[in-house]
């Protein structure tokens, strides 16, 4: 499924030229969308709707800039390929980096999402995070309030290449 | 709870919510098997009349006409019921129960596990043989072994001549045909295959559909050259 003969696939490669199966799956009926939706937001208050599609999943809003699904299993050779970079001080997360989730035992990746602000209030730290919660929709949340499918483990990746730091990896 | 109260929970949209949280096959199985109406779901079908509800459901739900634009409504539902009668009953209701799944338009989750289940029944002789494919001339002979499942004949079948030929589109055909089934499609009248199109370019023709096929062609003999 979503492999390289696949009719609902993209052209989709990594910066290495390696392909990405991904499938452009259809939109899910509006009644699904609006209960989706209900029971995202019940009961959290800080998550935000920003968008109701099911055609993209959260590895395709942030790899593919919401064009297709891509299964998770893949994000850990497009983070390779793409030359990202795991972030270790929180205080060095930015806006336009990759929060990723995933299982401590397995280490598989249980989802995806884009930062898109990192500040600190008073004494604690206040991630703010855009992802696509499976094909339920997209949410602004924080980023440790997630469903809870997707624990609560989670690492932050960057491609960044700092002026001061040229080429060194931020974790060093 | 009641097998009919499981049933409605399992096709209603929370549970549909939950599962479509999954970013990725894996995650999707692991969801649902952690699920507790899920759990219910396998206690059902392990009881006597349980399978035979199931398959009815999902006979039912497969013939309600859907909105072709959206992915069909049953999707999750699907999945449960095929991921539930694989956990408790016997391979040939399975394999009955996927091959009307993967016949219905519009799945994802569904028909990514219908295709699997089918797979490993055509491997095990449980459901049509590709062997009834025979009499197309168009299909290479080694194709038509018993030992071939449903996804190395696509995947043969696209790397050899056929590149439009999935296995959806085998399903689509085989609904729309009279039989109803895969084993009597006629694979060479319904697609092109490629050897004739390049032919075709070479000759400077605009498109391979709108001429007719030189008579060697239609007599099956370029066939066997080409493979």
């Amino acid at each position: 499924m979503g492999g390289p003969r696949d009719q609902r696939r993209l052209h989709l490669c990594t910066s290495k030229n390696q392909y990405i199966p991904n499938v452009q799956e259809k939109q899910r009926p509006y009644e699904a969308m609006m209960a989706a939706k209900k029971i995202s937001l019940e009961g959290h208050g800080r998550r935000q709707l920003r968008s109701l599609n099911a055609t993209y999943n959260c590895v395709g809003m942030v790899f593919a800039n919401r064009r297709t699904c891509i299964d998770a299993d893949h994000v850990p050779m497009i983070l390779k390929d793409d030359g990202y970079v795991e972030v270790l001080d929180l205080e060095k997360v930015v806006a336009g980096d990759v929060i990723v989730y995933e299982d401590p035992q397995t280490c598989e990746v249980l989802h995806v999402g884009r930062v898109v602000s990192n500040q600190k209030i008073f004494s604690e730290r206040q991630i703010r995070i855009l992802s696509q919660f499976g094909r339920d929709g997209e949410y602004f949340h924080d980023h440790t309030d997630i469903p809870q499918v997707y624990g609560k483990h989670f690492k932050f990746y960057s491609e960044r290449r700092n002026e001061d730091e040229p080429w060194a990896t931020l974790t060093s | 709870m009641g097998d009919t109260d499981i049933l409605n929970d399992i096709e209603g949209l929370a549970f549909s919510a939950e599962l479509n949280l999954a970013a990725g096959k894996r995650a999707f199985n692991r969801i649902l098997e952690g699920n507790r109406l899920f759990n219910d779901l396998v206690a059902s079908a392990r009881t006597p009349t349980g399978p035979s509800k199931i398959v009815e459901r999902i006979r039912e739900l497969a013939s309600q006409p859907i909105d072709e634009r959206y992915e069909h409504p049953s999707d999750v539902a699907f999945s449960a019921y095929l991921k539930a009668l694989a956990e408790a009953c016997d391979p040939k209701t399975v394999a009955e129960a996927a091959k009307v799944v993967a016949t219905v338009p519009g799945c994802g989750w569904a028909a990514d596990i219908a295709r699997e289940l089918l797979s490993s029944a055509l491997a095990s002789g449980l459901a049509f043989p590709p062997t009834g494919i025979a009499g197309n001339s168009g299909v290479p002979h080694r194709l038509l072994s018993c030992n071939v499942s449903g996804d190395q004949l696509v995947t043969s079948l696209q790397e050899q001549k056929y590149p439009e030929v999935t296995w959806g589109v085998l399903a689509q055909l085989a609904r729309s045909s009279s039989s109803g089934e895969i084993r009597n499609l006629d694979i060479k009248s319904q697609f092109e295959p490629v050897a004739v199109r390049k032919r075709s370019r070479i000759r400077g023709h605009r498109s391979p559909s709108m001429q007719k096929r030189p008579s060697s062609l239609r007599t099956g003999r370029k066939y066997a050259s080409v493979s």
